[in-house]
């Protein structure tokens, strides 16, 4: 019966906890720099390009939607991608996000990207779909192994991306589901009759 | 020549019900609510998706600030925040070295809105306590007195319930159950078979697990199970003010309800005994007027009322009107937890459920039933509920792998939270601040309340049960309040009551066995105020039944010609 909520604080929480220290290039931008210009992630117009954006680069957005397909997929229902997760991300963090969340939050992005790309002779951002599906899927293992540089950073960039995916129409519809008026209540069904775990 | 024949201060829980049963017996009445007015199409946020949701902007920090007690409440959310006040324009204070959480919802329906439905009866031995260990004073009525009452306003809120044949959790008249699913069937077996006196049951909860043909005339249908109740039901189909009582009120044609009128104080007049009249002031505008009735019922919640009377001080009456015992403001008390415990259980993995289904499990007390058997009077209940976790975002795998673990439900969990009684104790109280004023110039409460030893005893028990409970079912603990005990701070359950208790003797009570205060005929209070003792039930059923029984005696009176 308890719904947790979201409060700026708890973002900011969430994040601050993660935050590392010292410079960074976030996918090109400075740290101290982070009123960076701003990114071209929504349309002309969108109302959600306002005041508060200006960080999210198209390397940024570039990065955490390759990062978002690879980690949800397209499957047999849509992925992180179709389902908006890069955009709903960028919502959160430009407006949700004071100018020293950003900053923290841009230097786990960047953790995440130069731990994905340690092993290889490419960086991520340069190396195949082939090469980045085994840079995360190498990432991951390690991730809930034995830890290890930007495990911490990815996993937290993983849960964004897996809660932002679930809270979608289509992660709550397609991928699970979720009905608005169950109109009942039935107490105990066979989950194969059931079929997937409620979104909520 | 008055207003009104009777002016109900409230439009909440008890509230809802006076204007309810004084308007249906032809009463005109006038019902003062403080906050907003409330349009459930345009006011309640339970039609939200969940992506709408996560989209929903955060609290700002000024929010974070404005919202700082009221946002710690299970029911708070980002988007149901309006239905809470805002703790900076609503200011109150605690005594050095107190604490105490006083959560409110300033609009039409009070906290019947936003109220967590369970629906319990006292027993026999809950109007009993107080004569048999001595503490407080005696309630001045008994259970035999009430329970018609309770038939009467069950069948009208609609109570799911089961009937159980407890001795001290009375049946009801109950529509049907929500129930139990396979986890919870396991663990209440398990514990009644090691315990045989302990029962676990369904909650009785004011759902309509169907709708008869009274609640559909108030345009309230079935409860669609969506347990979005924190937000309003545009459904009515759980119980509020606004979906029931006051709709039942309108109809009559004899209600007239203003809302944003903040009430100052009541009109005392030495001569005649009697309220005159209340003082309003607009919300808004700041305007003040007096509206004027034969008959006055204070529903404003239980601190708040006994504040109107202690802000009704004149010369003969310096501590407050209706206040010969030194009564008004004490003994205020709340429900105690701090007793929680919470086990993962791998039984079941092919089951699963239909539905979010609003309510729990419940446990009825179990100590000191038939005699004294622990280290403390009195006794706790249970509340939980067992569910299967959800998907989780941090687990091993990517791709087709992390969806395919994602779409079986996890394990299930259990939880248990005790809620225990709070003993009446004259020093915990609230008073008025002597300088201190909000910004309409009503001075701000001073709250002064602790719990003792026996609270402490008491949930120290409870949580060592609970946790045994669920161990004993086969789980397996994952948070026991035993490693990490402490109290919750007094108004925290928001079950605060007791300010101008009932009693046989008006030296040591305020108010009669019919809410009626001794000192002031036709004055009542049928809020939380008039608590004799706080059981270890969630009371708004009893205040519910106390509101329709005191509102019909006053009307008897009123037919008789006594406030002519």
């Amino acid at each position: 019966m308890t719904q947790p909520q979201a409060s700026r604080r708890d973002m900011l929480q969430g994040l601050l906890a993660l935050a590392g220290t010292g410079a960074l290039a976030a996918c090109g931008q400075q740290t101290g720099q982070a009123d960076v210009p701003a990114g071209t992630l929504y349309p002309k117009g969108d109302p959600r390009n306002g005041a508060a954006s200006g960080f999210y680069t198209e390397e940024l957005r570039s990065f955490v939607s390759q990062l978002s397909d690879i980690i949800v997929p397209d499957t047999d229902s849509p992925g992180a991608l179709k389902a908006g997760v890069p955009e709903r991300l960028a919502m959160v963090h430009e407006n949700w996000l004071d100018r020293q969340g950003k900053i923290e939050w841009l230097t786990k992005v960047q953790e995440v990207h130069d731990a994905l790309s340690a092993d290889g002779d490419r960086s991520f951002a340069e190396a195949d779909a082939e090469a980045r599906l085994a840079m995360v899927k190498a990432m991951d293992e390690k991730a809930y192994d034995k830890g290890g540089n930007g495990a911490d950073a990815y996993r937290q960039l993983k849960r964004e991306i897996v809660g932002a995916y679930y809270t979608t129409e289509a992660g709550c519809t397609e991928e699970l589901q979720w009905l608005a008026t169950p109109g009942d209540w039935k107490a105990c069904v066979p989950l194969k009759e059931i079929g997937r775990t409620w979104a909520v | 020549m008055t207003d009104f024949d009777a002016i109900v201060v409230g439009s909440g829980m008890s509230g809802g019900w006076v204007a309810k049963e004084l308007s249906e017996r032809g009463l005109k009445v006038l019902v003062l609510e403080r906050g907003r007015n409330i349009d459930p199409a345009e006011d309640y946020t339970d039609q939200k998706t969940p992506w709408e949701i996560a989209e929903t902007d955060p609290l700002t920090d000024e929010e974070e600030e404005e919202y700082h007690i009221q946002k710690s409440v299970y029911a708070f959310s980002k988007v149901n925040k309006k239905l809470w006040v805002k703790d900076t324009e609503h200011p109150y204070e605690t005594a050095p070295g107190t604490d105490y959480i006083w959560r409110r919802g300033y609009h039409l329906g009070g906290r019947s809105i936003m109220w967590a439905r369970q629906s319990y009866r006292f027993a026999p031995l809950d109007f009993e306590a107080n004569a048999q260990d001595g503490y407080g004073v005696d309630w001045p009525v008994r259970y035999d007195d009430i329970a018609p009452w309770y038939d009467y306003v069950e069948n009208f809120a609609g109570i799911s319930g089961s009937k159980e044949g407890l001795e001290q959790l009375p049946d009801g008249d109950f529509l049907p159950p929500f129930e139990l699913n396979c986890m919870e069937k396991k663990v209440k077996a398990a514990i009644e078979e090691r315990w045989p006196e302990r029962k676990m049951i369904t909650g009785r909860a004011a759902h309509l697990r169907e709708a008869r043909d009274h609640h559909k005339k108030l345009g309230r249908v079935q409860c669609q199970v969506r347990s979005r109740c924190e937000n309003g039901c545009v459904f009515g189909g759980y119980f509020s003010a606004v979906s029931a009582t006051l709709p039942a009120a309108r109809r009559t044609g004899n209600a007239t309800i203003v809302t944003d009128a903040i009430v100052h104080s009541v009109d005392y007049d030495p001569q005649t005994k009697r309220i005159t009249g209340v003082k309003v002031i607009d919300s808004n505008t700041m305007q003040r007027r007096t509206y004027t009735a034969k008959l006055v019922f204070l529903n404003a919640s239980a601190i708040a009322s006994a504040g109107i009377l202690m802000n009704s001080a004149d010369e003969e009456n310096p501590n407050g009107l209706a206040n010969r015992s030194d009564q008004l403001g004490r003994n205020l008390m709340d429900h105690v937890t701090g007793a929680r415990a919470q086990a993962v259980f791998n039984d079941f993995p092919d089951s699963y459920y239909f539905g979010r289904r609003p309510n729990g499990i419940y446990i009825p007390r179990y100590v000191n039933i038939g005699g004294q058997d622990q280290d403390f009077v009195r006794g706790f209940g249970y509340q939980g509920s067992a569910r299967r976790v959800g998907w989780n975002s941090d687990i091993p795998g990517i791709g087709q792998d992390l969806k395919e673990k994602n779409r079986d439900p996890g394990p299930w969990i259990f939880w248990l939270t005790g809620f225990g009684e709070v003993l009446p104790d004259e020093n915990s109280r609230m008073t008025l601040h002597p300088t201190k004023t909000d910004k309409w110039g009503v001075p701000i409460p001073v709250m002064d309340a602790r719990y003792g030893e026996n609270e402490e005893k008491m949930m120290r028990k409870a949580s060592k049960d609970a946790a045994e409970m669920l161990k004993a079912a086969g789980g397996r603990i994952i948070y026991s309040s035993e490693d990490d005990f402490g109290l919750s701070a007094p108004g925290n359950t928001i079950h605060e009551m007791g300010t101008a208790r009932m009693g046989r003797d008006p030296m040591t009570s305020v108010l009669n066995k019919w809410n009626q205060a001794h000192d002031i005929d036709n004055l009542f209070m049928t809020d939380g105020a008039f608590m004799t003792s706080s059981a270890c039930q969630n009371p708004s059923l009893t205040y519910m039944a106390f509101s329709a029984r005191a509102a019909n005696y006053a009307t008897d009176l009123f037919e008789q010609g006594v406030f002519s």
